[in-house]
């Protein structure tokens, strides 16, 4: 298990929601998936500098026509979801593609030629 | 003849109230990391439960959840009175097979949450949408569920 491909992650700048991520490695990428539901699209930002890779959206306030008053409250609005990984030098740079579907955005990182696994053929004499 | 571990001569040693402390604590932090929910909903029944925020007004309700990473037809919503039943399925996004799991932090598998709504709803008022991973449901109450003002004569 190759964890240490991510790092320590930066703390966060201001009060945020470090959303959930799950990373999974296939034989040609890496792929996170992000959950961050009802973010503003417009707000969605996925930046790669360096080897930093920052994911951040905006969750809009809610807000609701007519008089409304909160009667319970669990979910986190008006807010921005954070969350920054340090990746390695096995990425191709060239190769992130991100898509956001359904509240969850899918960030695929694919790896360096070097590093797929390459099948030898065996010479036999 | 059995020695008692003693602090002091005089201090008497009750064996049992260190066991009582420890059960009261144990239960405290059980209270603490499984906040009591709404007698309804079952713990077994579902292994996580969406986050949920309930907004009233004079002639609705309305239910916001927060369910990212699925699909309208994963999502069940059923509402009886006053209780509203919210329940679904992750499905498994599995079109790569041989996937290594590095990291999982988000939830997965079935959910099902019930909660019990200001008012009592007229269900043929009730409609539902969902968007960006946010189910919203907005539920009109029903008309002897909604706040009236009468005057009252002070004799």
């Amino acid at each position: 298990m190759r964890i240490d491909k991510f790092k320590k992650e930066s703390p966060e700048p201001k009060r945020c929601v470090c959303s959930a991520v799950d990373v999974c490695e296939t034989e040609k990428e890496i792929i996170l998936t992000v959950d961050m539901p009802g973010v503003d699209r417009k707000t969605l930002n996925v930046d790669l500098q360096g080897d930093q890779l920052t994911i951040v959206g905006h969750k809009p306030k809610d807000v609701l026509d007519g008089k409304y008053t909160p009667y319970y409250e669990e979910r986190a609005s008006g807010i921005d979801y954070y969350r920054t990984f340090q990746i390695s030098s096995e990425i191709d740079r060239e190769k992130i593609r991100a898509e956001y579907t359904n509240g969850v955005l899918e960030i695929r990182l694919g790896k360096s030629q070097e590093v797929q696994p390459k099948k030898i053929e065996i010479q036999t004499n | 003849m059995v020695n008692f571990p003693m602090k002091k001569q005089n201090e008497s040693w009750y064996p049992f109230s260190d066991i009582q402390n420890l059960h009261k604590e144990m239960n405290r932090l059980f209270d603490f990391s499984f906040p009591k929910w709404d007698s309804e909903t079952s713990l077994l029944s579902g292994q996580w439960a969406p986050a949920i925020d309930v907004y009233d007004s004079k002639d609705n309700v309305v239910v916001k959840a927060d369910l990212p990473g699925l699909t309208k037809e994963d999502i069940n919503v059923s509402v009886q009175d006053d209780l509203l039943t919210i329940s679904g399925e992750k499905k498994q996004e599995s079109e790569v097979k041989e996937k290594d799991y590095l990291r999982t932090e988000r939830y997965h598998g079935s959910f099902h949450r019930a909660l019990r709504l200001p008012a009592q709803i007229d269900l043929s008022k009730v409609n539902a949408n969902f968007k960006d991973g946010v189910l919203e449901i907005t539920l009109g109450k029903k008309e002897e569920a909604k706040p009236k003002q009468i005057t009252v004569n002070i004799k």
